[in-house]
């Protein structure tokens, strides 16, 4: 006995009945469990049963909604495989009997019941039941196998009258055998085959009838097919009747259809190269010859699995059902995590190849097939092997469903969609069939789509190839041009015959290829050729060239020319044989500039080397030039002033006062103009000189200008207050005379003050650290400041205060070079300041650039 | 100028008349009597000092006890008769002061390189030149030791 609870419906409308029966039962047996429920009413009985499976039925025949053996037959005919057990408190012999001949497997007395036989009854029922069905299986087994040996026989008279039929052939009409004798044979017949079965019968009659396999329709309008032979019976040589034996073959016949379709099929696949029009042919096909209403194919198109073909489906279906993928709701496509579109339904799941072949909806090929879908829609959604259906299908009136998928290997590329109104149409074997045709149609979809990619890239390879602005050509084994793109020709300057199975060197019109009769690759230069070299050192040992330039000899216009080309080439296979496809641009142009340009840079450099030198010279001859005027202007100086200087001396008695006086002035003059020569010289020299930057302390110069100042005139009292660290960077010799030539005038200025204070100090104005020579002298009218820093402008006479105007200019020039300015503020007799700035080293390289 | 004045030929190399006068001048002014030789240009200055040309029939081991020479000569210029001497053995340490106008860094850089003892600068105004003729007079007549002369012998 198993160890699970023996589930029991006690229907009792008597509480205490019904607690006295689950003492009894608990006491009845220590093995045995009882899960008892109890109803009081057939109504309630009947819902019990609706929602629970139950192992056995304790009834009571007297319930308040239903009398005597009423709730007995009630009960059996919608539950005839549970076994029940019936309680009354009537003695009443003839009722048991009725009792068990209803139905029931036992009939007890309330009242003598104790718990060990009342548990012994049930389960001898159950067991009874058990065996009762095995028996009916067997039975109907038998009887079924009884049905198909024996045909049908019926007899016809002479003008298609049923005088006699088997009951049997009730099975297969619906008609009983009395309603049947005297109707019309051909009433049976479908409206189709009424032609071959009349035709049949007039042979018939005359004996020479053959058989026929026709169909004949069932009252309720379905039909099966038969095979009917006909046999005249004579009576004393008389025709008396005809005889006729009738088979069942719808089987079989279903079976021929079958394989019609496939070969039919098949024959589609491999004939039609366009998908579309196979899948729809194909379709057809099945909708005509099967008894399907509606027929479908989904196949990948993208992410998703529409419908491509189908006939039978409202246009609303077929709108609604083209995606399987399944949303959110609000919108959107879900997909798992791995990036692909979660699809759902039924056919979402075949499609995923997730179906479990445990669940008896799904086969071990991966189809699913139902021939009632009703059921499916009661179904908890937890126990609902689908994923997150539709139920379109259903609520369409499908009732008959089959999903198949079609697989190539394993991939699943779609599904067959069969439905029909009817229930019943599939059998495990026709959904092998299917699955057969499922296959086949995958492969043939599959192969079909693999060859129109091929030739998708195929056309596009072509398309690159043509239209690439590179001249292409591809070289088989024996450097021939097997294959030439329209730059190519362009190249070639021929036209493709030209080129097309030719030697590179005939293609291109190598000027070398005519001079031998065999063309290119003959002549004494071809063993020269880089480029003949090159492709052969590819062919023999593998690799490939880049970018390689090499120049030919080509024929262009009657004229041979230099070309150069740019020469990549890549080992390819053609037909599983090595050839090379090699791209050449012509860049003579190229390198004809490149050459230009080169012959350009390198005049350039000697023209400015020429420059350079030339600048060099004329510097050179300046330098010398200065050199020489300095000297030739001196030595006349010289001699002025020594010979006046003589005449002074030596004829001092001839001279009068004035005489002296003019001697004198003549010396002055000449010193004055020594003194000019000296600083016109100095300042060309600082204009022409080079600047060497380097830290220099104004300070300190300031300081020894003010000592050697002090010792050419220590009579004189001068202050002198100067900042110390004053750091500038500029060339050291430079700022020497800037400072000398400043602190002088300053200290020259001062000379007609008693006392007088020279400041040498830094600032911070507009334009950034600037330093100043301050003194308290002379001054000036800041009328002429303008004037302070142009050559030979002076603003005292000589005799006020010697000067030669140009020392203000040699520190402005001095400053220049600097990137510095200088600027002064002054009055009469206030003294006077001049302020300078020294630009950046940045700006005084600026400076000596330009 | 007092104390003993050395005798001996004071080789002047000028080409500028004005500037010879002068020199002259300046030399009487101060009292410096040794007899002075002039040479005109650089090849008649080559020719005294190695006893060529005109001066075949000269002595060369009378040596001038010092040699005033301007830069800027005709024929062989200052330089290059100063680098003439230097080369020669006899000649070398002969005592030359160069006496020119150009204050050119390059030209006193030059002098010293090639071996001139002193360089000095004529200054346009009389007055200072008299004062610098008188400076050389007592250093290369009285202060600086010669070298000693060996008589009759010429050197190397």
């Amino acid at each position: 006995m198993s160890d699970h609870a023996i589930r029991l419906l006690l229907v009792e409308d008597n509480p205490a009945y019904a607690r006295l029966v689950s003492e009894l039962l608990k006491e009845g047996s220590t093995t045995v469990r009882f899960d008892t429920a109890i109803t009081n009413s057939l109504a309630s009985a009947l819902n019990h049963l609706r929602e629970m499976n139950c192992d056995a039925i304790l009834l009571d025949l007297g319930l308040p909604d239903s009398q005597g053996l009423d709730s007995l037959t009630s009960i059996f005919s919608n539950y005839p495989r549970i076994p029940i057990l019936v309680l009354t408190a009537l003695e009443d012999e003839e009722n048991a009997v009725k009792a068990v001949a209803s139905g029931a497997q036992d009939y007890l007395l309330k009242g003598h019941i104790e718990g060990a036989a009342l548990v012994r009854s049930i389960m001898y029922a159950i067991e009874r039941k058990k065996s009762e069905g095995a028996l009916s299986r067997v039975a109907k087994k038998y009887s079924d196998m009884i049905n198909t040996m024996f045909d049908v026989v019926f007899t016809l008279d002479f003008d298609g009258t049923v005088v006699d039929i088997d009951p049997k052939m009730e099975r297969i009409i619906g008609w009983t055998q009395k309603e049947s004798i005297g109707k019309q044979f051909s009433e049976f017949v479908h409206a189709d085959d009424l032609p071959i079965a009349e035709a049949e019968f007039i042979r018939a009659i005359q004996g020479i009838g053959r058989p026929i396999e026709i169909r004949v329709v069932h009252k309720d309008n379905t039909f099966r097919w038969v095979r009917i032979n006909a046999l005249l019976i004579t009576k004393d040589g008389e025709p008396e009747e005809l005889s006729c034996v009738l088979s069942d073959i719808t089987e079989k016949k279903a079976d021929e259809l079958l394989l019609a379709v496939q070969s039919d099929i098949l024959n589609v696949l491999s004939r039609s190269s366009n998908i579309d029009e196979t899948l729809d042919r194909i379709v057809g096909i099945i909708k005509a010859t099967t008894e399907f209403d509606a027929v479908g194919i989904r196949l990948q198109t993208g992410d998703d699995y529409p419908f491509v073909a189908s006939v039978g489906y409202s246009d609303e279906f077929l709108q609604a059902e083209n995606t399987l993928a399944m949303q959110y709701p609000q919108g959107g496509i879900c997909r798992d995590k791995d990036g692909n579109v979660s699809l759902e339904c039924t056919c979402g799941l075949l499609i995923s190849g997730k179906t479990d072949p445990a669940n008896p909806l799904f086969t071990a090929g991966g189809s699913a097939w139902t021939n009632d879908s009703l059921p499916f829609l009661d179904v908890p959604l937890e126990q609902d092997p689908r994923l997150h259906p539709r139920n379109r299908c259903i609520h369409i009136g499908f009732r008959s469903l089959a999903l198949v998928p079609l697989r190539a290997g394993n991939k699943i590329i779609g599904l067959i969609h069969l439905a029909s109104h009817r229930t019943d149409l599939f059998t495990e074997k026709s959904i092998k069939f299917w699955e057969g045709i499922g296959v086949s149609m995958g492969v043939a979809i599959l192969r079909n789509r693999a060859e129109e990619a091929t030739q998708e890239a195929n056309t596009n390879l072509e398309a690159i190839f043509e239209s690439s602005p590179t001249p292409i050509f591809i070289l088989d084994e024996k450097i021939n041009v097997v294959m030439i793109n329209s730059a190519a020709v362009l190249l070639t300057g021929g036209s493709i015959s030209d080129a097309l199975h030719h030697r590179p060197g005939n293609a291109l019109r190598c000027v070398h290829s005519s001079e031998d009769p065999r063309g290119c690759g003959h002549s004494t230069a071809c063993p020269f050729c880089p480029v003949r070299n090159g492709i052969e050192s590819l062919i023999a040992n593998g690799g490939s060239m880049h970018s390689a330039e090499l120049v030919m000899d080509l024929v262009r216009n009657g004229t041979t020319q230099k070309v150069w080309l740019s020469i990549g080439a890549e080992p390819i296979h053609i037909g599983g044989r090595l050839h090379l496809c090699v791209a050449m641009d012509d860049v003579t142009e190229r390198k004809r500039v490149e050459e230009e340009l080169k012959t350009d840079r390198a005049n350039l450099e000697r023209i400015v080397a020429n420059r350079t030198s030339e600048l060099k010279l004329s510097n050179e001859e300046l330098e010398s030039f200065v050199y020489s005027v300095s000297h030739d202007l001196r030595a006349p100086l010289r001699s002025i002033d020594g010979f006046s200087q003589a005449v002074m001396e030596d004829y001092a008695d001839k001279l009068d006062a004035k005489g002296q006086d003019y001697l004198n002035l003549i010396r002055d003059s000449t010193q004055r103009m020594g003194k000019l020569i000296d600083e016109m010289l100095m300042l060309s020299r600082i204009s022409r000189a080079e600047l060497k930057l380097d830290p220099v302390n104004l300070s300190s110069i300031a300081e020894k200008i003010s000592r050697d100042l002090e010792g050419s005139q220590p009579g004189r009292n001068v202050e002198f207050i100067i900042k110390p660290h004053i750091e500038v960077k500029g060339d050291r010799d430079m700022m020497r005379i800037l400072m000398e030539n400043l602190i002088g005038n300053a200290w020259k200025y001062t000379s007609k003050h008693e006392s007088a204070r020279i400041e040498v100090g830094t600032g911070n104005g507009i334009e950034g650290e600037s330093f100043y020579v301050k003194d308290d002298g002379a001054g000036f009218d800041m009328k002429y400041v303008d004037k302070l820093f142009t050559p030979f402008q002076r603003l005292h006479s000589t005799s006020e205060f010697p000067g030669t105007g140009v020392g203000l200019a040699t520190v402005k020039r001095i400053l220049n070079k600097h990137g510095g300015k200088i600027w002064a503020e002054g009055a009469v007799e206030k003294g006077a300041i001049f302020h300078f700035t020294i630009g950046s080293e940045e700006s005084i390289h600026a400076n000596v650039r330009m | 100028m007092s104390g003993k004045i050395r005798g001996g030929t004071i080789l002047l190399i000028e080409d500028n008349e004005g500037d010879i006068e002068l020199t002259m001048r300046a030399l009487k002014k101060n009292n410096i009597s040794n007899e002075v030789v002039i040479a005109r240009d650089g090849e008649e200055a080559l020719n005294y000092l190695f006893c060529e040309g005109v001066h075949s029939k000269r002595d060369p081991c009378d040596l001038p006890v010092l040699v005033l020479m301007d830069l800027k000569l005709p024929k062989v210029s200052g330089l290059e008769v100063l680098k003439r001497i230097r080369a020669d053995k006899d000649l070398e340490l002969l005592p030359v002061v160069i006496l020119t106008l150009s204050k050119e860094e390059s030209d006193i850089i030059a002098g010293y390189k090639l071996g001139a003892n002193s360089y000095v600068r004529k200054p346009i105004d009389f007055i200072e030149f008299i004062d610098a003729v008188k400076h050389l007079g007592i250093y290369w007549l009285m202060l600086n030791e010669p070298l000693p002369r060996k008589k009759g012998e010429k050197n190397g």
